[in-house]
């Protein structure tokens, strides 16, 4: 008697733990086609000729199928006048949702989070920053920039996007990247 | 003991089970032990006494040897259910249940690799025969002293093992240098068909289900299903009850390092109405928070773990039937110090060995973590088809889910609060045998099978290898020829495998399909050279079809900062091994020493391609699969002497060398030559413990010297010394005796890092761990007293 009801309890104890759910069932013979997950497809720089507001031009970068896969489709070099000052505003698009999603708006609400680093190399270009988040010092974001050519010449600007969640401190070297591109830019 | 606080996780199910465990415990009875067990072991094929076969029963430890006319005792035993282990250097171990409730004698008659009783009512099923391929076999208290952790840190006991490590939680074992598809890992007798093709995917197996873990070193390949072209790990449960009487241990485990703990029951009987019926349940719960190394806390290393499993069985005289059902749950966090966006982000990890990300202590999982689901059931028939043989059918059935989130959620908060895994793959297996065996007719022993299993491999969300059905059929045989010096054996195995994928390319489904066939064949011959020395060779052929990753991925491996990449037109990896042990073991000295090489012919590697793959987040550099002609040789030395009574001296030895013979270099990521040594002191055996012993360990890895040049991101770490001390003992408590054990990892709290282990390149290794087994058997001696006077 004591047996089986030790056996009973413990089968009773056991069967509780029976919990492997299966959520919706996948048919290997048809994959899914779309990653439901987030991608940074497209990234646009968006530049505007301060004395010319009716001047603008776009420089874009473009992966629909984000990174592996298959190679860029679009990769722009940046030309610029020389001599000039342009206000530059930068645009990140997932492509491979629709509506087509705009990740700059999310970087902009976790401002706080993420920053952009810019590095020009060979040609004579300067970037100062025109936005600044609500960290206690506010520290710059750079959505918004502002880019001063002087002299012609051709080289490379490396645009870069830190998402540094809680070790934000102005540093290049915290946190994970979300964006690194090596533009070819002509100053003319 | 397990006390509620020290599990503030643990789920209320889990206390009740514990608690109901304790109750039980309380309300035992004890008795009276004077039974004495004795008998005589004869062999089987000409009754002749086997003198010096050495009986261990395995819950006592106590052990008896026969004398020349083959005559054992045992004194003074508990009246229980025991385990009986026979070995003699001419027979295959083997492992008896008996029942005592009064003094009984009893003769055993063994063949040359199997057992079959007389006068017990227990017919004793294939056992597995003496592999020709160097064997280890880990059990009975140094399975105790290892489990409460992963697979890999049970199997790196066996020497010429090592593991490929993600970090101290994530562990793949790793024989003779080779791993991934290349170890089949057997769940009671079911091969394990997870997602093997990550070096960060562990096998998911919780070591607490066996009784018994044998490593073959080796091909093993005909016997359970091509691809092992390394060896085979057979994680066995014990045989079921032959008595309703119900049984069972729990089992407890905790460390400083982490503050981490596993508690483990197992219950088993029968039930007195059905006789033939017999059960087993049996669960863990493990749990563990973040790791520190010797200076600082590894951010998000926490892991949980919950297995369990159950067996019901019926057997008669002439058939039996088993299910075993198993459920494997895991969620660890990967130190999100190695979880990296870009190759820029490498090397300020790399230069940075104190991470920006390190942490406090913390119990919690956070991103970047993986969560693996693993399911088995399976079911065996058998009839016995004649006095020494058995036809065995055997069904399973495996579901193996593995999510993996990201480091960070994504940016938009409607795809984030979804919180849906970035990557997650499900893969189902179903697989049957047939097996016909045989033991001793006249002098062949073997069997005779075939096999089918069909696989469908599904994902959702980022890709990294593409949907697959795979069907794969088999058909083998294994003869073996049993001298009394001499045993040989021959095995010879056909496999055909069917493998499409679907996968999109250019905006539609396309479907390419491989057809893979071929021989396997596997030649092995032990000599008794005399009582005391042992020579075996084996010499075999395997082959593997290149898994689906190595076919068709195409994806970035956020941890190794590398996109990597299939070839399609990769050829079947085919590896001839061959493989001498000398086996020597006499009253002062016990030993063993493995030589052999692994010649592979179109093995398997990934090779950093010459240009890198722009992306979003910059240029990566990419990984392809490539094919080359590879020899591994190696050797593995072990050596037990006890200098007297008290003092016991052990020591360890692995030399390995890889190369690449189609480029002239080293073969990459090859475990480096280790030594290890042991000085053990056992105290006497007293009333109230027995078998006590302390344990100073020391292990030295060299230094990796031979590695492919300009191809890894950072050179091989330095050579490095740890040390460790553990005691253990069994303590009788009243009728009770309680196995503890005490162990300190990494004494001195030595800064290392470990060639083969994937965070070498941003942080060391775990620092000093102070952590505590303990084994409590459960023996229901008041039922078993009742059910034997009811027979």
């Amino acid at each position: 008697m004591k047996t089986n009801n030790i056996f009973i309890t413990a089968t009773a104890i056991a069967s509780l733990f029976v919990s492997c759910k299966k959520d919706e069932k996948l048919d290997p013979v048809n994959p899914v086609p779309i990653n439901q997950q987030e991608l940074i497809t497209t990234v646009k720089l968006v530049f505007t000729d301060s004395a010319n507001t009716a001047m603008v031009s776009s420089f874009n970068f473009s992966d629909p199928d984000g990174e592996g896969g298959n190679g860029p489709v679009e990769f722009d070099t940046i030309l610029l006048n020389a001599n000039k000052t342009y206000w530059v505003s930068i645009l990140l698009l997932d492509e491979s949702k629709t509506p087509i999603d705009t990740i700059s708006n999310e970087v902009l609400e976790e401002a706080n989070d993420h920053q952009f680093f810019f590095h020009h190399t060979g040609v004579n270009v300067n970037t100062t920053y025109m936005d600044m988040d609500s960290n206690n010092p506010p520290l710059p974001i750079g959505l918004q920039t502002k880019w001063k050519s002087s002299s012609a010449g051709s080289g490379t600007s490396q645009v870069i996007l830190k998402h540094q969640p809680g070790t934000k401190t102005g540093s290049e070297a915290n946190g994970e990247t979300d964006v690194d591109l090596l533009f070819t830019t002509i100053v003319q | 003991m397990l006390k509620k606080n020290a599990f503030p996780y643990s789920t209320p199910r889990i206390t009740s089970l514990v608690l109901g465990f304790f109750l039980y415990i309380f309300f035992m009875k004890g008795q009276n032990c004077d039974v004495r067990f004795s008998g005589k072991i004869l062999d089987l094929d000409d009754n002749e006494p086997l003198a010096y076969a050495t009986l261990v029963i395995l819950e006592t430890e106590i052990v008896s040897t026969t004398d020349s006319m083959g005559i054992f005792s045992f004194e003074n035993l508990c009246p229980g259910k025991y385990t009986l282990s026979i070995r003699h250097l001419d027979c295959t171990d083997t492992l008896i249940p008996i029942g005592l409730t009064i003094s009984k004698s009893q003769t055993f008659r063994l063949p040359h690799s199997a057992v079959l009783l007389k006068d017990l009512d227990v017919y004793a099923e294939s056992k597995q025969v003496k592999a020709t391929q160097a064997s280890e076999v880990i059990s009975g208290q140094q399975l105790q002293q290892a489990q409460g952790g992963n697979l890999a840190d049970v199997t790196n006991r066996v020497n010429g093992l090592t593991s490929r490590n993600t970090g101290s939680t994530i562990s793949k074992p790793v024989i003779h240098g080779l791993d991934g598809y290349r170890i089949l890992i057997l769940n009671n007798g079911i091969r394990l068909e997870g997602q093997q093709w990550g070096n960060e995917h562990a096998p998911e197996i919780d070591p607490y289900l066996a009784k018994k873990i044998t490593v073959i070193k080796g091909a093993a390949g005909v016997r359970y299903g091509g691809d092992a072209l390394a060896g085979a790990i057979l994680v066995e449960p014990e045989d079921l009850p032959d008595s309703s009487s119900i049984t069972g241990e729990l089992n407890f485990s905790g460390n400083t390092n982490g503050k981490g703990g596993a508690g483990n029951a197992i219950l088993q009987g029968g039930i007195k109405k059905i006789p033939g019926l017999a059960w087993r349940v049996q669960g863990t719960f493990r749990k563990q928070g973040n790791i520190r190394t010797p200076d600082y806390y590894l951010s998000t290393t926490a892991l949980e773990e919950k297995n369990f499993s159950y067996t019901v069985g019926y057997h008669q005289k002439r058939w039996g039937t088993e299910v075993f059902y198993s459920q494997f749950n895991t969620r660890i966090g990967i130190f999100s110090g190695s979880h990296i966006g870009n190759l820029t982000d490498l090397n300020y990890a790399f230069q940075n060995s104190i991470q920006y990300d390190t942490a406090k202590f913390s119990y919690a999982i956070s991103r970047p973590f993986q969560d693996v689901s693993h399911e088995l059931v399976k079911g065996n028939l058998h009839f016995h088809t004649g006095k020494r043989s058995r036809v065995n059918f055997n069904y399973g059935y495996q579901f193996n889910q593995r999510k993996e989130f990201d480091k960070d959620k994504a940016l938009n908060d409607s795809i984030a609060q979804l919180n849906l895994p970035d990557l997650d793959y499900r893969i189902e297996t179903q697989f049957g045998e047939i097996i016909w065996d045989h033991d001793n007719i006249r002098s062949f022993r073997g069997m005779l099978g075939m096999s089918f299993l069909h696989q469908e491999n599904v994902y959702r969300g980022r890709y990294f290898i593409p949907n697959f059905i795979n069907n794969t059929f088999g058909f083998f045989a294994i003869e073996r020829w049993i001298r009394k010096k001499i045993e040989a054996e021959a095995a010879l195995r056909y496999d055909k495998k069917n493998l499409s994928a679907y996968l999109w390319e250019n905006d539609s489904v396309i479907r390419p399909t491989f057809l893979f066939e071929g021989l396997s064949y596997n030649t092995g011959v032990i000599v008794k050279l005399d009582s005391n020395h042992r020579l075996l060779f084996n010499s075999g052929y395997a082959w593997r079809s290149p898994a689906v990753n190595e076919l068709f991925s195409n994806g970035l491996h956020h941890g190794a900062a590398s996109i990597e990449k299939g070839d399609r037109d990769l050829r079947p990896e085919r590896g001839f091994n061959s493989i001498l042990t000398y086996q020597l073991s006499n009253k002062k000295i016990t030993g063993e020493i493995n030589v052999y090489s692994h010649f592979l012919k179109n093995f398997i590697y990934q090779e950093p391609g010459s240009s890198p793959q722009l992306s979003i987040k910059g240029a990566f550099p990419v990984f392809f699969y490539r094919q080359c002609n590879a020899l591994i040789n190696g050797t593995n030395i072990s050596l037990r002497y006890p200098v007297n009574d008290f003092w016991e001296l052990s020591l360890k030895g692995m030399y390995l060398r890889g190369d690449n013979l189609s480029n002239k270099e080293a073969l990459i990521y090859m475990p480096a030559n280790r030594v290890s040594g042991t000085l053990q002191y056992h105290l006497r055996n007293k009333k109230n413990h027995k078998n006590s012993f302390i344990c100073l360990e020391t292990n030295y890895a060299l230094k990796q010297n031979r590695v492919p040049k300009g191809i890894d991101y950072k050179p091989a770490p330095a050579d490095y010394l740890l040390f460790g001390i553990s005691v253990g003992s069994q303590l009788k408590f009243g009728k009770e005796t309680i196995s503890i054990y005490a162990t300190v990892h990494n004494l001195l709290n030595t800064r290392y890092r470990d060639y083969l282990d994937r965070f070498r390149y941003f942080c060391d290794a775990p620092g000093r761990n102070f952590s505590v087994r303990m084994h409590v058997p459960i023996n229901d001696k008041k039922n078993q007293i009742n059910n034997h006077e009811n027979k």
